[in-house]
């Protein structure tokens, strides 16, 4: 069949253009040789030299990867609780209940922060990586409590009353059949929950405390100083950090999906 | 059969405002194959439940070989369910499956092994081992289904509708095997259908249920040919209802007055001259002739083909509906024709003894 010409495809073009052209721009300079990033003046792999040596940056970036490990494990392991607590309950107050777990998703993050400032303070808490992790954990649970509560209501309850009916007591269930079925939801739940608490600038600014910088806050106060090329190529390292995670997440989703046909 | 293997006691389950059960009372032998038929919503899937575990009655009592189960968890009951979708493990390849039970015993990996392939050979899936559940069809499945509960020797087999997925050739297959399969093991199986067709070809035994009670027991010819209430007659066997009055009544038959005929049927228990009585006349029973003086009037309305049957509809003179059934198509009868149903007196079943006599 010939194609035809459809101005849905000149729309759906020009979209992409729009999304994506920033991304490539910085991709670009970020090998450019002039500190400028007005012309391209010609390759270099200077900037990621300068990157490499960057200690400031690169504390930040562990700081970041620390801080989005610790909140996003812990946020899995309660929301994952919470979301498996709440499938087995029934009373009244529950869809408030439910309702009352994805609402930090919703509040302002400039209003979040601000809170967690006033309650660690009033705490008396040190301003740090404990501070952040627990203000990251609270707006990570949402996401995987979400989606686990998803994957959840499309699971079959026979699954585990099978389990129990061939003697497994409840604790072996939860482990031999809840778990492995409803790992994919929590892994992409977590994965989420990285990413928000990777790049998240205003609540880690107001609970970071003076001497603790994680990779968002790090670039933000860069901006003061004005953004030099260096800053294009730790986007464009992020960035191919992320395409390679999001092909091995596509992998596993094709591999979970082999499971899913049967339910 | 030897000895009573279950006994359920008075079991009465609501959800919310709805009656589910209203006092289950009934023993299963061992060794038996009983059959628990009605429509969907007539509370055998929660009666089964009960029996499982799954589910805890509000009142009465589960008796197990004499013990008191009712609140035992179902992983502490020598119970296993074959469920009404498979509820196979679609995390787990067709070997882990099967081999759950046993793992959970802590049984060694080697008898495992062993007692799968065994139990695959029994359910005829020889080398399907490896095979994840999305893998399989739906017979497979149900046969994976089958071999997981039977590998842990339940004393007692539950079945939920078990064949209900599958195409009627394929149905028919796993009937014959499951039978099979029962005698050959000597399990005892509770077997739960909607399907008249199926329960009859199966069971030893057959409990009819309707909105949370039990209508009849009794063997699959007990139930067939000599149902006790309208409603079994009708369930199981398709059969027309005709009310008359009891005019005479001899040994084995009694003469019955409908609309001015006098009609025989076969003699019941506690029955009285004067009084109401219902008869059961399955389809295939009531015959439909075009001549003669004998038999209820009455005209053909309407004629269809279906499965290899036709079936004639007549209509009474008092307007009630009538269905007659037979093999081959019978091309002499047109709608619009007078004609007169007859039936020979052993086909014609009281049913609702003492109830509708009292109204």
């Amino acid at each position: 069949m010939k194609k035809k010409w459809k101005w849905s495809n000149l729309y759906l073009g020009f979209m992409l253009l729009l999304m994506y052209l920033p991304l490539v721009v910085v991709v670009v300079f970020s090998f450019n040789e002039s500190r400028l990033s007005a012309e391209f003046t010609g390759f270099s792999l200077n900037w990621y030299k300068v990157l490499a040596a960057d200690r400031d940056l690169k504390e930040a970036l562990g700081n970041s990867i620390v801080l989005g490990a610790l909140s996003c494990l812990s946020a899995a392991v309660i929301g994952t609780l919470g979301a498996v607590g709440m499938a087995r309950v029934r009373y009244r107050s529950k869809g408030m209940m439910e309702y009352l777990s994805t609402v930090p998703i919703m509040i302002p993050e400039i209003i979040l922060g601000m809170v967690f400032l006033v309650f660690f303070s009033m705490l008396e808490l040190p301003f740090g990586m404990i501070t952040l992790v627990i203000a990251h954990t609270t707006f990570c649970i949402p996401y995987i409590f979400m989606m686990v509560k998803a994957r959840l209501a499309g699971l079959d309850k026979s699954l585990e009353e099978a389990a129990r009916d061939l003697g497994a007591g409840p604790v072996r269930t939860f482990f031999d059949i809840t778990v492995p079925l409803i790992a994919p939801a929590v892994l992409s739940g977590s994965l989420l929950a990285f990413a928000m608490s990777f790049d998240d600038v205003v609540i880690s600014i107001f609970v970071n405390g003076p001497r603790l910088n994680t990779l968002p806050v790090k670039v933000y106060a860069q901006l003061k100083t004005g953004v030099t090329p260096e800053i294009n190529a730790l986007c464009t390292v992020i960035l191919v950090v992320i395409v390679l995670v999001l092909c091995i997440w596509n992998f596993v989703g094709k591999w979970t999906g082999k499971h899913r046909k049967s339910e | 059969m030897s000895g009573e293997l279950l006994e359920l006691k008075n079991i009465k389950k609501n959800f919310g405002e709805t009656d589910v059960l209203k006092g289950i009372t009934l023993s299963i032998q061992k060794g038996e194959f009983l059959t628990f038929l009605g429509a969907s919503g007539c509370g055998k899937t929660t009666t089964l439940r009960i029996i499982a575990g799954l589910e805890a009655p509000e009142e009465g009592q589960v008796l197990l070989e004499g013990k008191d189960v009712t609140d035992l968890p179902p992983n502490r009951r020598d119970i296993n369910t074959v469920f009404q979708n498979y509820a196979l493990f679609p995390h787990m390849n067709v070997e882990a499956n099967i081999g759950y039970g046993l793992r959970i015993k802590k049984r060694p990996k080697a008898e495992i092994r062993g007692r799968v392939k065994n139990m695959l050979e029994l359910v005829q899936l020889e080398g399907y081992e490896k095979r994840m559940p999305a893998e399989l069809s739906g017979g497979q499945k149900q046969r994976v289904a089958i071999a997981r509960a039977l590998i842990n020797s339940p004393k007692l087999l539950l079945l939920d509708e078990p064949l209900g997925a599958l195409d009627l050739k394929l149905r028919r297959t796993m009937q014959t095997e499951l039978k099979r399969l029962q005698k050959k093991l000597g399990i005892t199986f509770l077997y739960i259908t909607h399907d008249q067709e199926e329960a009859i070809n199966m069971s030893d035994r057959i409990v009819v249920m309707r909105e949370g009670m039990l209508e009849q027991i009794g063997t699959p010819d007990e139930i067939y040919n000599h149902p006790k209430t309208a409603y079994v007659a009708d369930f199981v066997g398709n059969a027309n209802i005709i009310e008359g009055v009891v005019e005479e009544i001899g040994e084995e038959k009694i003469r019955v007055q409908i609309q001015g005929q006098r009609m025989e049927a076969e003699a019941a228990e506690g029955m009285k001259a004067g009084e109401k009585v219902k008869l059961a006349v399955r389809r295939e029973n009531l015959q439909v002739c075009t001549e003669g003086e004998n038999g209820l009037e009455a005209v053909v309305t309407d004629k269809s083909f279906q499965g290899g049957q036709l079936h004639v509809a007549l209509q009474l003179k008092t307007g009630e509906e009538l269905v007659a059934s037979r093999y081959g198509m019978d091309a002499r009868i047109v709608p619009g024709q007078k004609v007169r149903a007859v039936w020979k007196p052993e086909h014609a079943v009281p049913v609702d003894g003492k109830q509708e006599a009292e109204a």
